[in-house]
């Protein structure tokens, strides 16, 4: 059927000025982010969680650049000699589980290689795989709780159905559950998404609940009134409303990922050819740290993991605060 | 020229209470440039009727029976892809309580060039650009676009919800109660600027209101809606100077006098019947003055008054109550 008719012009007037999209955009954006950042600044917390990031943040981008300059060393170099040089593999004089000293300041470990590096090093895999899970849980578990909100009926009911599942398995059980089925044959890819798939769920309820309320809001009646589509309406206009939630959720999730790989490694599932802290305090366990008298082995990567998710707890509550309606203080 | 002609409706909303009745076989016409103004108390159908038109009734709500002329095709009917294409390129609306149907985390200027972006095959530039005009054509500077809903005030939302249902042209402009919830001087503006745009877009106008005085001075013809049925219609000055039903006439008297004594206006005692189960024959009759007998057996016919003026009352047929 067509229904055409001309569209006439609204009015008479000729306007020859072009708005620059773009930069009314990038103004205005700007103009926010000021804005956000000034009630952000006022968060004590919420700034110290941001400075502990950042530092995170510099060492696992700083690795290979200190590194090519010769200031870290490469945390696979075995070191021999009481200069600790790097040395071939087979070197006579390893110095292996060597206390922390002026040369290497956590000690080295059961090869030889110098820990700091390996710290400094192993930030950027455990940053990798937080973030990596946390972004996949989100991605899983705002996609199931929009559907399920929006559309309800039976697909309500089989999708929450699932999410119950993996609600009532605790995340750790499921975790090791997943890992012997899939861990040892899933590579990096596969035991982040094993990470990510045992966090989801409760995001999923997250989504759903924000967007029950949504949906009753009247400028989705009105999005459906111009005519948009079921689909335009759920990514367009529920979404966008649901995603300040979702953002202070990852930041939260990225935390949790980080302790469930390093509970995981710990307990024997190290992720596949990526060096985190959680490895190191698994071969600590393992080559017996404590009784060489390496404590820092152990206590190192540990306060690590304690300060960074310290520090995206502190940014998430930080960030909820300020998102979240009911918890504003503005 | 009948624009749009709707004939028989019936809503039906099926709740856990039973179905509700919400309207009731309505019939109305709008003309080419015409404004019509659909008023009664809460709950009488009217907003209902409106949503029918445009097939926006929740999912408990269905049209049951009856049709919805449109150049020609029966909107009732149509599927809901058709349909789609119909809401706003031809009909649109502003909201009841238009302020809160705006997205609060989108700019003013992307929503209203929502739905100029869905309906016709245009960039975003050239829709920018005619957001820029439907700002200024509601009297709001087209710089504003970049910013949200929450640095406007009311009016001004309400101003924008007006340009939003202009975006795409329509011919008819269903406005649901468009200054319900704004104080009087913006009411007079809000009016005053929907007035200029009928006249100077020439737009049809289907007026939602409980405010009589509003309809008087915006509408050419009007239709007074009782539980889910037209009780009596024409235009406003028929209506108002000549009204014929007793709803009607209470209608008209629970408004005060601002010149004659203050006093406090009558009221219509007792309250809207439930629509699950409606009182037998005219639906007025538990609160009408001159109800009998007749009133409660036969549901009394929309009959012609005078010319294009009706009403649905027995007192018409019988000349007057009997003694």
């Amino acid at each position: 059927m067509v229904l055409e008719r001309e569209p006439a012009p609204l009015t008479g007037r000729k306007d020859a000025i072009r708005e620059s999209l773009l930069w009314v955009r990038l103004a205005s954006w700007w103009h926010r982010f000021r804005r956000f950042a000034d009630v952000f600044r006022d968060s004590r917390l919420g700034m110290i969680g941001l400075f502990i990031l950042l530092a995170f943040t510099f060492m696992a981008l700083s690795a290979p650049i200190l590194t090519s300059a010769g200031l870290l060393r490469n945390p696979d170099a075995v070191l021999c000699g009481a200069d600790f040089h790097v040395c071939p593999t087979s070197g006579i004089d390893e110095m292996d589980y060597a206390p922390p000293n002026g040369y290497v300041w956590l000690g080295t470990d059961q090869r030889g290689h110098d820990l700091f590096s390996r710290l400094w090093w192993g930030t950027q895999n455990t940053l990798l795989i937080g973030f990596m899970a946390s972004a996949l849980s989100m991605g899983l578990g705002t996609f199931v709780g929009m559907v399920s909100g929006y559309y309800g009926g039976w697909v309500d009911e089989i999708l929450m159905r699932i999410v119950d599942f993996f609600l009532v398995l605790p995340t750790l059980v499921l975790a090791l559950l997943l890992m012997g089925l899939f861990g040892r044959t899933a590579g990096l890819v596969g035991y982040i998404t094993i990470i990510g798939v045992t966090l989801w769920a409760s995001t999923a309820r997250l989504v759903r609940a924000q967007v029950l309320s949504l949906k009753q809001r009247q400028f989705i009646e009105r999005a459906r009134a111009i005519g948009a589509g079921k689909t335009r309406i759920v990514w367009h206009h529920v979404f966008p409303n649901a995603f300040s939630l979702v953002f202070a959720e990852a930041i939260l999730t990225i935390a949790v990922a980080i302790l469930t790989e390093a509970f995981l490694s710990f307990i024997g599932f190290p992720p596949p050819g990526a060096q985190t802290w959680g490895v190191m305090i698994e071969y600590a366990n393992l080559y017996s740290a404590v009784q060489h008298g390496l404590v820092w082995w152990i206590v190192a990567p540990g306060l690590a993991i304690v300060a960074v998710v310290l520090g995206f707890t502190l940014l998430g509550y930080a960030l909820d605060e300020i998102f979240n309606p009911r918890l504003r203080r503005r | 020229m009948t624009l749009l002609d709707v004939k028989g409706l019936k809503v039906h909303f099926e709740t856990r209470d039973g179905i509700v009745r919400a309207v009731d076989g309505v019939d109305f016409s709008l003309g080419e440039g015409e404004s019509l103004g659909l008023a009664g108390e809460s709950g009488c159908g009217k907003t209902t009727a409106a949503l029918a038109i445009m097939r926006l009734l929740p999912t408990n709500g269905k049209i049951v029976d009856g049709e919805v002329n449109y150049m020609g095709y029966d909107l009732a009917k149509m599927t809901s892809n058709q349909i789609r294409g119909i809401r706003w390129r031809h009909i649109s609306i502003i909201f009841q309580g238009a302020m809160n149907a705006l997205n609060p985390v989108k700019r003013i200027g992307v929503q209203l060039a929502e739905p100029i972006i869905l309906h016709e095959k245009v960039d975003e530039e050239v829709a920018m650009k005619r957001v820029g005009e439907l700002l200024e054509l509601v009297g709001i500077h087209r710089d504003r676009a970049s910013d949200y809903p929450h640095e406007f005030s009311g009016g001004m939302r309400q101003r924008v919800m007006i340009a939003m249902a202009l975006a795409c042209n329509p011919r008819i402009v269903i406005a649901d109660e468009p200054v319900t919830a704004l104080d009087v001087m913006i009411q007079a503006q809000i009016l005053e600027l929907l007035e200029r745009l009928k006249r100077e877009l020439g737009l049809s106008m289907i007026l939602i209101s409980h405010d009589l005085s509003v309809m008087a001075e915006t509408c050419d013809s009007m239709a007074i809606m009782y539980a889910g049925k037209i009780v009596e219609t024409g235009s406003v000055r028929d209506v108002f100077k000549n009204a014929n039903h007793p709803y009607t006439k209470d209608l008209i008297a629970a408004f005060p006098d601002i010149e004659g004594p203050s006093v406090l206006p009558a009221y219509i005692p007792g309250l809207l019947p439930s629509l699950i189960n409606p009182p037998q024959g005219c639906r007025f009759h538990p609160r009408c003055k001159y109800a009998w007998d007749k009133c409660v057996a036969e549901d009394p016919a929309l009959d012609s008054v005078g010319d294009g003026h009706r009403s649905a009352c027995h007192l018409n047929a019988a000349g007057g109550p009997p003694a």
